[in-house]
């Protein structure tokens, strides 16, 4: 991929965790963000070892496919000489790529566009997959959203940083700073939010108060430590009542901008907000469990104590456990799978809870993932609209001319775009089914809440014209296209066997049944080898876009 | 359109008794002609109904929609509402109902009160999710109240689905469907159209709703070639392969995908000569929404079918901050939106045919959190169309007094009317018999009554 600028150095540069430490007030911070890659250097990626294979193949592509924004040849051939394990240790030592570095060096970095083609470029090309791939699943948990909230462009770049350098850090702190930055602060209203005043008639904003818990760390029920709701006299038993919903929202006043003079004031984006004390309620709160806040804290001591009591809840584990498995591996984890993973969760090995670096080996390194259908009957999941798209183009290097990915508008191509959806229910909530089988069956496939016949309709012909009008050599492109290359295809058209093989190969892990093959092989060798505007075209194409399209594609296991 | 062409079939029976006594002097002699046309038109088509179910998805403050202007209620509203109370002279006064009391909408829906003041709108209050009929004793004490009260996706799927403790829930509409499916004999079209993605609220057991896009249908390029092409028979023949060998995923992803492309072509061909009206339609995406409702509605007789239910969304419903505007905003978009919907339902003949009705998740906190609102229970919801008693205000409207008998801390209000009676009273309406509404509604028993009264 061509480089945006002449710049060739790789060089950390930036040190805005250390800034943001000493910025996020009163809180001792175990874990720094990750630093960030030189946004104006290529981006470099390891070399890899002239060794045997240690790895095969299909297991690779199985497992970047969980791992990364889908397998690529150049990440398979990579991984294929190590092990799974010692990949991911690659990928933790990894800077991070982030978002707003680069959409700073675009000409407007409050356009949306620009975020969007930024968000294409990083997970098509960032070296850091991994972390890429955790952050995005991240922003699906701790949802902010650019959908009638009025928040800007760039401070959404913010956000998504926060998740990106965080995502091998800690999950407290992870907690703490979506807590604090101003775009959860807009988005759930916590900003501005302040203490009670009987003279203006208002009270506590209850929103970030209920959001933090039902979604974020406890969810609404007490769980098993496999995430099974644990039950007394038949009920399910609640988190946490109205009334903790209410003390928690006074725990929360009093935050403002980070750089604010007077509580109203402020408009900076970039860095964490901070306390005014005048607006923070300062009276004794009990919140879950009976913890007491006692009166007269300053509103950062008073958030430390919520958030130290979230985070120590038992049933962080098994619910975003659960979450990220969703949304890495599979949709229905069995209650064991989910046990291990909050074991992890709870201690990783060296008596620190809250590891992510421990968390994500356990979900990625899972008997379950690893072995798929074979230890788990029901395993898999629908591919989201976006990652089929980032799969398409990492797997034949898709970009536009000058390398950017000028995908500009996903939401209304295929109903989804990064940081936009619908409210902060995601754009599919964990515990969707469909109706039909799997409802009636008692599985869940979140995914399934954007496939209906309007969203099938436009995802099938958008991606029927990303495969058939965007390749390279179709006279018919401007620069700003997409263009996949479709070298790999074309020089084995010639055998409808291979070219079938290799698609197999490198989007599923051979994991197309072989009647679904035939079909597709002799439908390929239907269509005649010699095609305009070159040999091999026509199959090529024609052969992609059926896999991609094939349900046995697009539900990955 | 002015308002003297908005006639139900009610104004138009009562002017009609009343004609002969001499006592007509509501309605224009214009209002008159258009009122006779109107039952004209709906004798030709006396038997379609459709519902549609407009979701404020977020949480509607419907009490901020909903006055009370009489000097007490009004200054109770007042003292509640604190920052968010709108002014007396800020609201557009009703018609005041029949037993007399007064009240006004908001000053951005001129639209719901047009329809209102020409009797085909009414409210409904104090309306949310009940186990059983519940007082402030019992909230106290937590007898039998609806599991997770406040929380958005808990209560929004309580009010599409009344079914409030099971975990695999299906939605009213769905059931509705489900029994009422075979009034619609063999169209290919299913009783459920959405036009805002996938919902509970028409998720059946044995029936799916049609899902379109405001902008309507389009072609599949995949199989664009016709039945015959090869490109096609490939495909179908993967999808016919996954159908009975894949896995459970992938086996309901493609079944769904196999009746989208079923069913697009019937509808490309049947949209080509729909129409929404002479009207103007505002560009809002709810007005889109409920134009392609109508223009849906327009070509019902290509499918042959008789019962219909819709469903459209307007989102950005949770005010917890810059209410007064935001909320504005809504219901000035809503307001127009229902405005011209039922303009062009008369327009098309079926004004008495079609019914509109809001739900919600929840209602909001009569308090203030500064300025916005926090997620509450009991609220206010309208119904509109020509076979709506309009005019009226239907069900128990609250004592708003903080800490009072309704209120639950803050403003949350108790719900005196039960999310089943409101649906029940509507799929009576539709066609459902006292058997099926037991089935649709599986707590209605333990209501008062099971027809609030408000549908003719």
């Amino acid at each position: 991929m061509k480089s945006l600028t002449c710049h060739q150095v790789a060089a950390k540069t930036l040190r805005l965790g250390t800034l943001l430490g000493i910025l996020l007030p009163g809180i001792a911070l175990a874990d720094l963000p990750a630093d960030c890659y030189d946004p104006m250097a290529t981006p470099v990626y390891p070399s890899t070892a002239e060794i045997p294979s240690v790895t095969p193949q299909p297991t690779a592509v199985r497992f970047l496919n969980m791992a990364t924004f889908g397998a690529m040849p150049r990440d398979v051939n990579h991984l294929s000489k190590m092990t799974l394990p010692e990949w991911i240790n690659e990928q933790y030592r990894m800077d991070a790529s982030c978002h707003l570095a680069t959409l700073n060096q675009t000409q407007n970095n409050n356009q949306r566009e620009n975020r969007m083609e930024i968000w294409f470029r990083h997970a098509v090309t960032a070296p850091d997959q991994l972390r890429q791939r955790v952050a995005f699943a991240l922003s699906e948990i701790f949802v902010v959203s650019d959908v009638g909230s009025g928040i800007p462009t760039n401070a959404m770049a913010v956000y998504y940083d926060i998740l990106v350098r965080n995502a091998f850090g800690n999950f407290r702190d992870i907690l703490e700073r979506v807590t604090l930055s101003p775009a959860m602060g807009r988005y759930l209203s916590m900003l501005h939010n302040q203490k009670a005043n009987r003279k203006l008639g208002i009270r506590a904003d209850e929103n970030y108060a209920r959001e933090v818990m039902q979604l974020f760390t406890i969810g609404l029920v007490q769980l098993s430590p496999s995430g099974v709701p644990l039950l007394q006299g038949g009920n399910t038993i609640p988190t946490y009542s109205q009334t903790d919903v209410e003390n928690s929202a006074k725990t929360l006043t009093g935050w403002s901008f980070g750089n604010s003079w007077s509580f109203f004031d402020g408009d900076d984006w970039r860095i964490g907000m901070k306390p005014f004390e005048g607006y923070h309620d300062r009276t004794l709160k009990t919140i879950l469990d009976n913890i007491v806040i006692p009166e007269k804290g300053l509103a950062a001591a008073d958030l430390k104590i919520l958030l130290d009591t979230l985070f120590n809840h038992p049933n962080v584990g098994p619910f975003i456990g659960r979450r990220l498995i969703q949304r890495l591996v599979t949709s229905n984890p069995s209650p064991d799978y989910i046990r291990r993973v909050a074991r992890k969760f709870d201690d990783n090995g060296k008596g620190v809870r809250g590891d992510m670096k421990a968390v994500i080996k356990a979900v990625l390194l899972d008997p379950e993932a690893l072995e798929g259908t074979q230890a788990n009957v029901n395993f898999g999941k629908l591919r989201e609209p976006l990652l089929v798209l980032t799969h398409l183009w990492r797997a034949f290097d898709g970009h536009s001319a000058d390398g950017t990915i000028r995908y500009y508008y996903p939401d209304s191509s295929i109903g989804q775009a990064p940081l936009s959806a619908p409210s902060v229910f995601n754009f599919f909530r964990p515990d969707f089914a469909p109706s039909g089988t799997i409802k009636n069956r008692g599985f869940f496939a979140p995914e399934f809440q954007l496939v209906n016949d309007a969203n099938n309709t436009r995802f099938y012909n958008e991606l029927f014209g990303l495969i058939n009008w965007r390749y390279k050599g179709n006279p018919y492109t401007n620069p700003f296209d997409i263009l996949i290359n479709i070298n790999n295809l074309k020089t084995r058209a010639r055998s409808p066997t291979d070219l079938v093989a290799y698609l197999n190969l490198i989007l599923t892990g051979n994991k197309l049944p072989a009647d679904v093959k035939t079909v597709l092989i002799n439908y390929v060798r239907s269509i005649a080898y010699i095609s305009y505007p070159e040999k091999g075209v026509n199959r090529a194409l024609e052969a992609l876009y059926l896999v991609m399209s094939s349900p046995h594609y697009l539900i990955q296991r | 359109m002015t308002a003297s062409k908005h006639w139900s079939r009610r104004d138009f029976l009562q002017c009609a008794a009343a004609t002969a006594a001499g006592a007509c002097n509501r309605k224009s002699a214009l209002g008159f002609l258009a009122g006779m046309q109107a039952a004209a038109t709906e004798a030709a088509t006396p038997d379609y109904r459709a519902l549609v179910c407009i979701f404020l998805a977020g949480g509607n403050d419907g009490f901020n929609v909903l006055v009370p202007t009489d000097t007490g209620p009004y200054q109770t509203y007042k003292a509640s509402r604190g920052n968010l109370a709108f002014a007396s002279d800020n609201l557009l006064s009703l018609n005041p109902t029949p037993s007399g009391q007064n009240y006004a909408v908001s000053s951005r829906a001129p639209g719901l009160q047009n329809l209102y003041n020409n009797g085909r709108l009414a409210f409904l209050t104090n309306v949310g999710t009940l186990v059983q009929p519940t007082s402030k004793t019992d909230y106290q004490a937590n007898v039998h109240l609806p599991p997770q009260l406040f929380s958005h996706n808990d209560q929004s799927d309580q009010g599409m689905s009344c079914e409030l403790d099971a975990l695999e829930k299906i939605g009213w509409g769905g059931r509705m469907a489900d029994l009422l499916t075979n009034l619609n004999g063999t169209s290919r079209l299913p009783l459920g159209v959405s036009i805002a993605g996938n919902n509970l609220f028409q998720v059946g057991n044995s029936t799916v709703p049609y899902y379109m896009s405001p902008g309507g249908v389009n072609n599949f390029y995949v199989t664009s070639g016709g039945l015959q092409d090869p490109r096609t028979k490939a495909f179908n023949k993967m999808l016919g392969l996954t159908l009975t060998n894949g896995r459970l995923l992938e086996r309901e992803f493609a079944k769904s995908v196999k009746s989208s492309i079923d069913l697009s072509q019937t509808l490309i061909t049947a949209l080509a000569n729909s129409s929404s009206g002479t009207g103007i339609w505002p560009g809002s995406s709810i007005a889109q929404q409920l134009q392609m409702v109508a223009r849906v509605i327009s070509v019902r007789q290509t499918f042959g079918i008789k019962r219909q239910v819709f469903y459209v969304v307007q989102g950005g419903y949770d005010t917890h901050d810059d209410q007064i505007q935001r909320h504005g905003n809504l219901i000035s978009e809503l307001s127009q939106a229902m405005a011209a919907f039922h303009g062009a339902m008369d327009e098309l003949g079926v004004g008495n045919d079609v019914t509109s009705f809001t739900l919600s998740d929840f209602g909001r906190t009569l308090t203030s959190n500064g300025d916005g609102t926090d997620h509450a229970w009991g609220n206010v919801q309208w119904v509109a169309g020509g076979s709506v008693v309009g005019g009226d205000v239907y069900g128990t409207f609250p004592d708003q007094t903080l800490d009072g008998p309704d209120d639950s801390g803050y403003g949350r209000l108790i719900p005196t009317t039960s999310i089943e009676q409101y649906g029940a009273t509507l799929a009576r309406w539709f066609g459902a018999s006292e058997t099926q509404l037991e089935t649709i509604f599986p707590h209605l028993s333990r209501f008062d009554t099971a027809n609030l009264g408000f549908m003719a």
